[in-house]
């Protein structure tokens, strides 16, 4: 089913600036504490205030896990659930990082794998049928690094996230 | 539900570890958070004196920070910051029942008389509260009500369904900010209705939440639950108020 939230556009490009001056308006506003520190215990990712990549990431996962087994003709078998919640979660991780929109795609098996690209530095994620996460790290055309990242540090992520984005130029 | 109140005089960053090894049976985990901002409902002259809030803090000695205390399996939790005291309870888990109001005011009156207990040993002025807080926040699901944004009229009564002839297509997002002033200039019920994905789980939800605010009739701690019992009541008509008689039916309301 179509995720109704959806934001349409290109697919990489930036949310507005919050700064801008908008000229056909007589004034702009902000939705007070959006972004504020929260008294809430169980912690949301409110669509209003997301990034658009992340609602196009969101969706792309949402209809990758409706595909069926064989998708690929070759006998594959469907997206797991635990690939697929991991995604998700690998996504709100890095919501509100200031990375590029991924390219999000399935993989043979059961997986997913998300790639970013920033300057010369290029970062996929793939996450395996289990829910665990490998991170291939690609630089300098031929440099490459790779690694697990272990469930239980998904903090790791925003230093991956910080290593695609934060180079010298 | 929660208080706050002018920054502690004399409260330090030590003070957090202190307080913990009083509380530390019953809340095992704690965990820093940035500080909340001081939300303080005014009204009047008051209100137009202060101005839209902004978000810039000078920080004079320690900079302000939150602690978490928390007891994840009885789902209890302690917000502790220099200008506010919170106490939260969520289910603990799919087959529990989230306590109901008369057993959450008795744990927050037990846990703010244990705070007022150690502000006391410490020799550390008690707060003076000006503000108290009660939130209620219910995640009503996808698939259970509603499936697109176009099916929210069928969730709340805060939107109407769309006329005939219709020219836009149904929404992508839909955000609902309404505020009630309570009589008297007694505080003010807040009511949020947004989409998005919790985070813990990755289910796709529409958060609704209602807080009720406003001052307490003095520092006492019976006028403190006083309100607090006032805002409880907003609340939870305010919440039957929004919500529409097919969800009412899906949750299986009592008329009592």
């Amino acid at each position: 089913m179509k995720n109704p939230f959806v934001r349409r556009g290109p697919p990489h490009s930036s949310a507005p600036d919050p700064n801008a001056i908008s000229a056909n308006a007589f004034y702009s506003i902000q939705p007070l504490g959006a972004l504020q520190p929260q008294a809430q215990w169980l912690a949301i990712t409110p669509y209003a205030t997301a990034s658009e990549w992340f609602m196009d990431s969101i969706h792309t996962v949402s209809r990758l896990g409706h595909l069926e087994d064989g998708w690929d003709s070759y006998g594959s078998p469907a997206l797991t659930h635990m690939a697929k919640a991991r995604a998700l979660q690998v996504l709100i991780c890095l919501e509100r990082q200031p990375v590029p929109g991924p390219h999000v795609a399935p993989v043979p098996g059961g997986g997913i794998s998300m790639d970013w690209s920033s300057g010369s530095r290029a970062l996929e994620l793939e996450v395996l049928p289990d829910g665990s996460v490998e991170f291939l790290r690609v630089y300098d055309s031929d440099r490459m690094e790779e690694g697990l990242i272990p469930p239980d540090r998904l903090d790791y992520l925003r230093e991956q996230a910080a290593w695609l984005t934060q180079h010298p130029a | 539900m929660g208080v706050e109140f002018p920054a502690l005089v004399g409260w330090t960053v030590s003070d957090y570890g202190l307080f913990w090894s009083r509380i530390r049976s019953e809340y095992p985990e704690t965990e820093a958070q940035a500080p909340l901002a001081s939300q303080v409902e005014r009204f009047g002259a008051e209100a137009r004196r202060a101005g839209p809030p902004i978000g810039l803090e000078l920080v004079q000695g320690e900079p302000n920070l939150r602690c978490w205390y928390r007891h994840d399996a009885k789902g209890r939790l302690i917000q502790l910051q220099r200008d506010r005291f919170l106490h939260n309870w969520r289910k603990a888990g799919p087959g529990q029942q989230y306590p109901r109001y008369p057993e959450t005011r008795k744990m927050f009156e037990s846990a703010w008389d244990n705070y007022l207990a150690f502000l006391d040993a410490e020799r550390i002025p008690r707060p003076q509260p000006m503000q108290c807080e009660i939130t209620y926040v219910n995640h009503i699901e996808r698939g259970s009500g509603w499936n697109t944004m176009a099916d929210l009229p069928n969730v709340s009564p805060l939107l109407a369904g769309r006329p005939s002839p219709w020219f836009l297509p149904d929404a992508e997002v839909v955000v609902v900010n309404a505020s009630y002033p309570l009589p008297e200039e007694r505080g003010r019920l807040h009511i949020s209705l947004q989409p998005g994905i919790r985070n813990a789980d990755q289910v796709e939800i529409l958060q609704l939440q209602l807080t009720a605010r406003g001052k307490p009739k003095s520092e006492e701690t019976a006028d403190v639950l006083a309100w607090l019992d006032t805002g409880r009541e907003w609340v939870v008509r305010g919440f039957v108020d929004v919500t529409s008689p097919e969800m009412h039916e899906r949750w299986g309301r009592r008329n009592n």
